[in-house]
């Protein structure tokens, strides 16, 4: 029959590109996406970022051709709505005085309440704590989200690694 | 969360983006999973079904944008309620046919008017689609019914009177009949 010689290919096709139902995307990683945001631009706002972030997913979600990975997805469009966020809000860059080099790649230690720390940081530097960890980005497009210099980027990280630190002692 | 949770299905259906919100619904045969699209209820999955099945097949093959929202089910889970004490015998919720067609959509919708209290045997249905020689297909029409208990084909028995089958199990069916009066 006509139909057994198409019915493969597009079964074959389908799974490839099967998108879960959205609501399993809120189950798996709508508490990531909420820590991540109250980190990066504080808990009174991490709300309309929250929403914000799914609403745009959810717009986007049918053409979507990738579903390898939903959380990198999901956290690249939260982190998108927090540099807006910061832009909205309108932060100055904060002048530095002396630029310390310092290497920052050790992770973060995770485990419970790392992200709850990170929310009680100075705006600034849990802004960057954020955009680095949770959204792995680069100094340079740090500094673009908070509108500074990439050694101001730098040292707001290495300032709240530091804090980290120092109170998950 | 959960408040979050809620206000982004709210905004979600405001903005036009949920194309299918599902609830659980309680029944005294176990856990209900109903999907309502704005046309109305796509999908009933039985206690006996795995309810990720049921959503992975919304996913596929009507949209992805599926959110729970027991909200949107209100009125379904009320009805539904009324039914299994008794005190329903005509559901007043909507169909939204999507996810049938062809021949076994014409025995679902003949299988839809088939009245409260009342059965058919699977060669009325064939029949009354249009063939009367597809009995088998009419079973198969039965068996993959979307909307379960608000297109009661728990009414379709064997021409010999003996129950057959039913998705949800023999004892549903069972039940279900003896609840309208029929056993």
């Amino acid at each position: 029959m006509a139909l057994s010689r198409y019915a493969l290919p597009q079964r074959l096709i389908h799974r490839v590109t099967a998108l879960p139902p959205f609501q399993r995307l809120l189950d798996d990683h709508a508490a990531d996406v909420m820590g991540v945001l109250r980190g990066a631009v504080g808990r009174a706002d991490a709300e309309d970022c929250f929403q914000e972030t799914f609403l745009a997913a959810l717009r986007a979600y049918p053409k979507l051709d990738d579903a390898s990975n939903l959380r990198a997805w999901l956290l690249t469009i939260a982190q998108r709505k927090a540099i807006d966020h910061h832009r909205a809000s309108g932060r100055r860059p904060v002048p530095v005085a002396e630029v310390v080099e310092v290497a920052v790649e050790d992770p973060l230690p995770t485990g419970n309440g790392v992200w709850e720390l990170v929310g009680g940081l100075p705006p600034k530097q849990r802004a960057a704590v954020a955009l680095r960890y949770a959204c792995d980005l680069p100094h340079s497009e740090i500094a673009e989200a908070l509108g500074c210099s990439p050694e101001a980027a730098r040292r707001s990280l290495h300032e709240g690694i530091k804090r980290l630190r120092k109170e998950l002692a | 969360m959960r408040a979050s949770l809620q206000r982004l299905a709210e905004r979600a259906d405001a903005e036009g983006l949920l194309d299918v919100a599902y609830a659980e619904v309680d029944s005294p045969f176990g856990t209900l999973l109903v999907a309502t699209t704005p046309r109305g209820i796509v999908k009933l999955s039985l206690p006996n079904y795995d309810p990720d099945e049921a959503l992975e097949e919304i996913a596929a093959k009507l949209s992805p944008r599926v959110l729970e929202s027991p909200a949107k089910l209100d009125e379904a889970r009320r009805e539904l309620e009324l039914y299994f004490e008794g005190r329903l015998t005509e559901f007043e919720l909507p169909i939204d046919w999507q996810l049938t067609d062809g021949f076994r959509g014409k025995v679902q919708r003949a299988i839809y008017r088939i009245p409260y209290g009342q059965t058919r045997t699977y060669t009325d249905l064939a029949r009354s689609a249009g063939n009367d020689r597809a009995v088998r297909a009419a079973g198969t029409a039965c068996g993959t019914n979307p909307v379960p208990i608000l297109v009661p084909c728990h009414r379709v028995l064997r021409s010999g009177g003996a129950l057959g089958n039913y998705g949800g199990g023999v004892p549903m069916k069972e039940a279900l009949l003896k609840l309208e009066g029929v056993l």
